[in-house]
């Protein structure tokens, strides 16, 4: 059987990329090399979840394997029988996925273009409003200010020797007294 | 004079460790000495692209940052992976990677306990000065923080990575104001994972309207390099892939 994984965009609900998997009883998901659906996403773990193929059952198992776990209508599931079109995500805020188990045959590992919902133009728009907000949020806070007198100070250290010591604003490892070892 | 260049997207998957990897690689392509910095810490991933095992990494970046080594020993030479397998001529630039730890262990450091960005400057300027660099690439992390602002501050030179869509688009926004107000004077988009049926034209005209910035590349999404699954620079696998042509042109400008 034909396990269909699809990518969804959280926040339109939409398919963005599909993976289909055909002739394979196992498929991993994760952040690692080894994946069959490899996401650079720092709520991925190197191994997150994988689908292993049940003869007897006659179905695809799920099992959570990453740190963040794997959920199902907003519940952690460790191990499940999945039916068609389950919704599940990796972690509690991370990459949702529409698993959906058919019988079409195409390729090994196939990322059908022409499945990806090539959306339209009119949905990228500047919420201004929602900008100057959060840019105001961020600019207003004393960090800022504080990064903006270590970037005037980082700008006209560029011209001296990098051997020469730096007299830095105390940074956030240097005010919980962090420093950094002498070496030898 | 060397350029730093601070290659940052908003969101996370947008393509900026290839984009970095690729671009680094074709100017060490091109005759120049050219090194990638991982400061993406949190989640890093360029190594995978230039084949440095986890096994060959005895130095990285977090050792650096703990005062433990030189920031010149935990930088390798994967020159190698930038050679062509058809051409029996060898690259003449020279290209260096510096990798952040992969070991869970150093990375929860990091969040716990920050680093010190003013270190981190210092140790750019020791590896150009060090390596005789003509460019350094700076893998910076996806958000904003403040060490990413402070990596972009101290470069000549910032690219944004960003996809067609909603939430790339609004943040970015955010990005570009924030980094206008810290005075960062070259801004480059480009624009990835651009789906087939949209409209290319309208798109960067859309794109350069809204940030009031040049777009130097619109990379259509490509099937082959989710394929090749990050195990290999794309650029050099596949020479004249528009892919390539398009991100050569990013290239050639950097060289301008």
């Amino acid at each position: 059987m034909t396990l269909s994984l699809h990518l969804v965009d959280s926040t339109t609900g939409k398919i963005v990329q599909t993976w289909r998997f055909k002739g394979k009883d196992r498929v991993v998901i994760g952040r690692g090399f080894d994946s069959d659906i490899r996401l650079a996403d720092s709520s991925v773990s190197r191994l997150h979840v994988e689908f292993v193929f049940d003869q007897q059952r006659g179905g695809w198992i799920l099992r959570s394997l990453g740190r963040n776990g794997t959920h199902i209508e907003g519940e952690p599931v460790k191990e499940r029988l999945i039916g068609d079109r389950t919704v599940f995500r990796l972690g509690s805020s991370g990459p949702q996925f529409l698993a959906a188990l058919d019988q079409k045959t195409v390729g090994d590992q196939d990322t059908l273009i022409g499945e990806i919902d090539a959306g339209g133009l009119e949905c990228l728009v500047v919420n201004e409003q929602q900008k100057a907000e959060e840019v105001r949020q961020i600019v207003e806070g004393d960090r800022f200010q504080l990064l903006k007198e270590r970037a005037k100070l980082l700008r006209s250290l560029q011209k001296t020797p990098p051997t020469e010591e730096l007299s830095l604003p105390p940074s956030d490892a240097q005010a919980n007294n962090i420093q950094p070892k002498t070496l030898p | 004079m060397a350029k730093t260049i601070s290659v940052h997207s908003f969101r996370g998957g947008t393509g900026k460790s290839n984009s970095t990897a690729n671009l680094a690689s074709m100017l060490a392509r091109r005759g120049f000495r050219v090194a990638v910095v991982d400061t993406d810490i949190q989640s890093p991933g360029v190594h995978v692209l230039f084949g440095l095992s986890e096994d060959r990494i005895t130095h990285c970046l977090n050792d650096y940052l703990w005062g433990t080594c030189q920031i010149e020993q935990a930088a390798y030479d994967v020159t190698s992976a930038i050679a062509d397998a058809d051409s029996k001529e060898p690259a003449t630039g020279q290209i260096f990677l510096v990798p952040a730890s992969l070991k869970s262990g150093a990375i929860g450091r990091v969040l716990k306990e920050g680093y010190d960005v003013g270190l981190l400057h210092d140790g750019f300027r020791r590896l150009i000065q060090q390596l005789k660099l003509d460019y350094l690439f700076i893998d910076t992390h996806p958000g904003v923080n403040e060490e990413t602002l402070l990596s972009i501050i101290i470069s000549d030179l910032l690219i944004l990575v960003l996809r067609p869509d909603s939430q790339d688009f609004q943040g970015t926004s955010v990005t570009i104001e924030l980094a206008r107000r810290l005075e960062v004077a070259n801004v480059l988009l480009i624009v990835n994972k651009i789906p087939p049926g949209m409209d290319r034209v309208q798109l960067k005209q859309k794109v350069e309207s809204a940030y009031s910035a040049q777009v130097a590349a619109m990379l259509p999404l490509n099937n082959e390099i989710v394929n090749l699954a990050s195990s290999s620079i794309f650029a050099i696998k596949f020479p004249n892939h528009p892919f390539t042509r398009e991100l050569e042109l990013v290239a050639q400008a950097l060289t301008e």
